[in-house]
């Protein structure tokens, strides 16, 4: 046995081993890096000189046990309290003050001006940051259900609750958590912008669906819904033209020459957009479509070209796995039925 | 400079808030994290596990009293990750293709699968230097940097692993 070549690769090849690395080499990691930069800033701990004070020898372990009940009692009480962890400015909740540990309830509105902000934490659930400018409404709050409405604004999610249980209401999608961190932006217009930093979210509105996998982003507009997700370092020849064919109802000239110019710039990580295209170009235009997809990624086994121009998105399950960006988490619970 | 100090220095910036310092850590340790995962779940659930990890990770980052310790203890993270998805298989529902391979896979894909499953039933410390070895592209000096563990056990395993490996493969090739 080639022990060199087996350490660090030097030495002679192992025909055997190279063999098994190219093999193997297929279930490696090759996801993308998420944004970090992105992501929202965790409550705060105690530092580690903190701890070390507190670290009391076992004689006081008892007392530990009865502290421990008692925050579990409290967790039990106020497992589904929404908490202003942090704040900067003046917020308001339902038009007073916001205060440091303060509660926002069911139907209360929370309103941020140009210079202010709020964390809000919910045990369970995770954290969310509200940005300057802001408003968004609690609808809903229970142990398998969080809702609220994003009228206006930006928040920052980091959820820990299992897919499905947090669900953001904006103007024109339901944005609902799969187990994440993202950034959610509703204009004045009613128009969002969603950027997904680790995991997935649904994005939905009626029929149209983008589930929007870590360093990807989707816009949603007014009267149309989500349009399909790219990843935010795609050529900007390519997300202009994208968003032609996602908002551009009416001009099926301008819709054509936009998949053309989309087809073109297209980068082997842009499959993951070019399959969300699938149900959003004239059925026409579907065959130029799986043909580039094609190009960039190899086929997989079991794909069909003539069900996909047919429309049988069955047809497109075996690309799922071929363009490399995973699978959201399916959570044990069916999406929830949203009442308009 | 060595490779502990400079995870120490990024794991300091990352606790006071640098998110490109944690970006670092996330591209030093992403390979790690997913082999050792791999060797516990099924790939396309290591795909998903890798990023809880970290995010649990970040969170947990100011309860890391030594900064240099971080490998290991991302490593904790992992492998406490992956048996809490074996005991939990109720949050996640469908069994994909991908992580119950059929005999309708063909050629390389099914040895490949087959190879990945010899693996996984070797003991845990051969399974996990194997994977990082021959999955994850890592060489023995890296492993043992990544890992915390000796240049000298890292060789062993690899060693002992490998050889197991071959008798594994030996023999189901004779019983088929």
């Amino acid at each position: 046995m080639n022990d060199d070549y087996l350490w660090d690769g030097s030495g002679s090849p192992d025909p055997e081993l190279q063999r098994l690395e190219r093999l193997l080499g297929r279930f490696g990691h090759n996801r993308r890096a998420p944004d970090f930069r992105l992501a929202v800033t965790p409550i705060r701990t105690a530092s580690p000189a903190r701890a070390r004070r507190f670290a009391w020898p076992i004689a006081v372990a008892a007392t530990v046990v009865i502290a421990a009940a008692a925050l579990w009692g409290w967790f039990f009480l106020h497992r589904n309290e929404w908490i202003v962890a942090d704040l900067n400015g003046s917020p308001t909740i339902g038009g007073q003050a916001v205060t440091r540990r303060g509660q926002w309830q069911i139907g209360e509105k929370l309103e941020t001006d140009a210079h202010s902000r709020v964390q809000l934490s919910v045990n369970g659930l995770g954290i969310i940051d509200v940005d300057p400018d802001s408003r968004l409404t609690l609808l809903k709050s229970s142990s398998d259900e969080q809702q609220i409405r994003l009228d206006r604004g930006t928040i920052r999610a980091q959820i820990v609750a299992p897919p499905y249980v947090f669900l953001v209401h904006t103007p024109t999608a339901y944005a609902m958590d799969m187990g994440c961190a993202y950034t959610l932006h509703v204009a004045e217009d009613g128009s969002s912008l969603l950027r997904v930093t680790v995991g997935w979210v649904d994005l939905q509105r009626g029929f149209r669906q983008s589930l929007v996998p870590a360093g990807a982003a989707a816009e949603s507009r007014p009267g149309i819904g989500p349009g399909a997700p790219y990843f935010e370092d795609a050529p900007p020849a390519f997300r202009d033209a994208l968003q032609v064919i996602n908002f551009n109802q009416t001009d099926s000239n301008a819709r054509s020459a936009a998949l053309a110019t989309v087809l073109s710039e297209a980068r082997a990580q842009d499959a993951f957009t070019l399959l969300n295209l699938f149900r959003r170009v004239e059925a026409s235009d579907r065959g130029r479509l799986y043909d580039r997809l094609a190009q960039l990624i190899l086929a997989p086994r079991g794909a069909s070209r003539e069900g996909a121009i047919a429309g049988d998105w069955r047809a497109l399950d075996p690309w799922w796995d071929a363009v490399g960006v995973g699978h959201p988490k399916k959570g044990h619970r069916k999406p929830p039925v949203i009442k308009e | 400079m060595p490779e502990t100090i400079e995870v120490a220095q990024l794991v300091v910036a990352a606790r006071e808030g640098d998110r490109s310092a944690f970006g670092q850590l996330y591209q030093r340790h992403a390979r790690m994290v997913h082999g050792v995962l791999l060797a516990r779940v099924a790939p396309a659930d290591a795909d998903d596990l890798v990023q809880d990890v970290f995010l649990l990770a970040l969170r947990n980052l100011a309860s890391l009293r030594e900064p240099a310790a971080f490998p290991g203890w991302l490593l904790t993270i992992a492998r406490n990750r992956a048996n809490d998805f074996h005991r939990h298989p109720q949050a996640f529902d469908e069994i994909t293709d991908e992580a119950a391979p059929s005999l309708s896979r063909a050629g390389e894909d099914y040895e490949a699968h087959a190879a990945l499953d010899a693996i996984r039933g070797l003991p845990e410390a051969y399974r996990e230097t194997l994977i990082l070895r021959l999955v994850e592209g890592m060489t023995g000096p890296e492993i043992a940097a990544r890992t915390g563990l000796t240049e000298g056990s890292v060789r062993v395993n690899l060693h002992r692993g490998m050889r197991m490996l071959r008798e594994k493969i030996a023999g189901s090739g004779r019983r088929e």
